[in-house]
């Protein structure tokens, strides 16, 4: 056995066990080869090395940030799934209970007239005494509605704060604290719309765009989406941005759509996203 | 939300496979226990690929994203390795299509951390260790992914066959050719460190 082949048989021997023929002529090569059997050592030497590289660990930054990651999923899972329930169910449910309500009254109201004034007499009754004790009420849904106003404007502020955190987990607990205020808050959208375009950390990103699906109604938001969708790079937020347009059904968007489907050196996924979306909006 | 003890417990009492269908199925919390089990692994695979431990992590972290994000594609069969690791090629592909270039690796960018107990055997294994990082730096990306894959990684050859698509044969083949290279390189660095 020359030197070459035998050098070829020891390469084949790391991945798998030679036949006994070959194993004793390369045994037996490297006894009389001084060179080759160096060969096959530091060969044999450089495989072991290659699995007992050392492991090194992340930074614990890692771990939180996964882990917020997962949350925020997780609560928009939870969100999808009752925002997903279907609404022929619920209507059913709604008359199946109306039905045995009626069942359940009518058992109970009185049959003879007498009885029913008497009833109806004790209602009137009542109804003037509640009308006195209820004089205020005027007052009182003032008070909260100043009590309201001033819990949304409280939220508002820790959302806002929040999504100006120097870390992501902070952002991203910034962008579900949106989730508590009414989808028609002007400087929520405007901060998440920012919050898309410009934050570093993708998952913050992903989860502003999210959030802005509450305020597809919002036509500066629609602006927005289209004017972000060429700065954006990531192809999951170029994906939940043309999801987010298609679910807005403006079909102005479909040119920005058109112009991804025409851009080759995009992602492939995201192009045909795209294009399916200009099929929806045409 | 932290990983709890009962989390971490639960390592390696339930395969991947059947933790990654309960993800898939709605219990989106076992996506936890495998994190815990692959995020170091994953985080080696892109450190010695990259040379970048911020860069790593972020790929790290967009893998275990798409694998909650694209759970319901998961088909079970006891793949989750080689889905795993398909997702985390795509993600490292798609970085380096945004970025348009390829990082090379610093050859000697990372610390390798002290193990043996002996002085002078620390010292060996840390010079073996740094001329091996090195030469693996010099080789092209995919004889490079192919080794780690195989060695560092301990994938089997018929689950890298099915990560890389071609046959088993093919993967070996294509081993003894990066360790060709590699051998080739390691001397090279071996004899400029003296």
């Amino acid at each position: 056995m020359d030197c070459e082949r035998a050098r070829e048989l020891m390469l084949e021997s790391l991945t798998e066990s030679l036949a006994d023929d070959e194993a004793r002529a390369v045994a037996s090569h490297r006894e009389g080869c001084a060179a080759c059997s160096e060969a096959a050592a530091e060969l044999e030497a450089l495989w072991a090395d290659l699995s007992a590289m050392p492991r090194l660990a992340p930074s614990p930054g890692l771990r939180s940030r996964f882990y917020a990651m997962l949350e925020s999923e997780r609560a928009a899972a939870d969100r999808e799934s009752s925002a997903g329930a279907p609404a022929t169910s619920q209507a059913a449910s709604a008359a199946g209970f109306a039905a045995s309500f009626n069942d359940w009254l009518s058992r109970w109201w009185p049959r003879r007239p007498a009885i029913q004034f008497g009833v109806a007499a004790a209602c009137t009754i009542l109804g003037l005494f509640g009308g006195n004790l209820l004089s205020d009420r005027a007052a009182r849904e003032a008070e909260i509605a100043r009590l309201q106003a001033e819990v949304s404007s409280a939220r508002q502020m820790v959302a806002l704060s929040l999504l100006q955190q120097p870390t992501a987990s902070g952002r991203l607990q910034g962008v579900d604290w949106t989730y508590r205020l009414s989808g028609g808050n002007v400087e929520i959208a405007a901060a998440l719309l920012n919050t898309l375009d410009e934050d570093a950390s993708l998952h913050v990103r992903l989860a502003a765009a999210n959030a802005l699906r509450q305020y597809l109604e919002t036509p500066e938001v629609r602006q927005g989406l289209v004017a972000t969708l060429p700065r954006q790079s990531s192809p999951l937020v170029q994906i939940a941005v043309i999801d987010l347009l298609v679910a807005s059904r403006d079909r102005e968007s479909a040119g920005a759509l058109q112009k991804l489907v025409d851009d080759e050196l995009l992602n492939q996924d995201v192009r045909q996203r795209a294009q399916r979306g200009v099929e929806k909006l045409l | 939300m932290k990983a709890t003890d009962d989390t971490r417990g639960r390592v390696n009492s339930t395969t991947d496979d059947a933790l990654m269908l309960q993800v898939r199925d709605g219990d989106v919390g076992q996506l936890g226990v495998l994190f815990e089990r692959h995020h170091v692994p994953l985080y080696n695979f892109f450190l010695r690929l990259t040379g970048s431990a911020g860069l790593s992590e972020d790929l790290v972290q967009e893998v275990f994203l798409r694998m909650m994000r694209y759970r319901h594609t998961y088909r079970g069969q006891g793949q989750f390795t080689v889905w795993m690791y398909q997702i985390a090629r795509n993600a490292r592909t798609d970085h380096y299509r945004k970025w348009r270039r390829e990082t090379p690796m610093p050859e000697d960018g990372m610390d390798i951390p002290d193990q043996a107990p002996g002085a002078c055997e620390r010292i060996e294994k840390d010079q073996a260790a740094k001329l091996v990082h090195a030469a693996l730096g010099k080789l092209p990306d995919d004889k490079r992914e192919l080794l780690l894959l195989a060695r560092f990684q301990e994938m089997r050859y018929d689950e890298i066959a099915q990560l890389l698509e071609c046959s088993v044969g093919t993967v070996k083949v294509r081993i003894h050719r990066a360790m060709k290279e590699l051998r080739t390189h390691y001397q090279r660095a071996a004899k400029d460190r003296v």
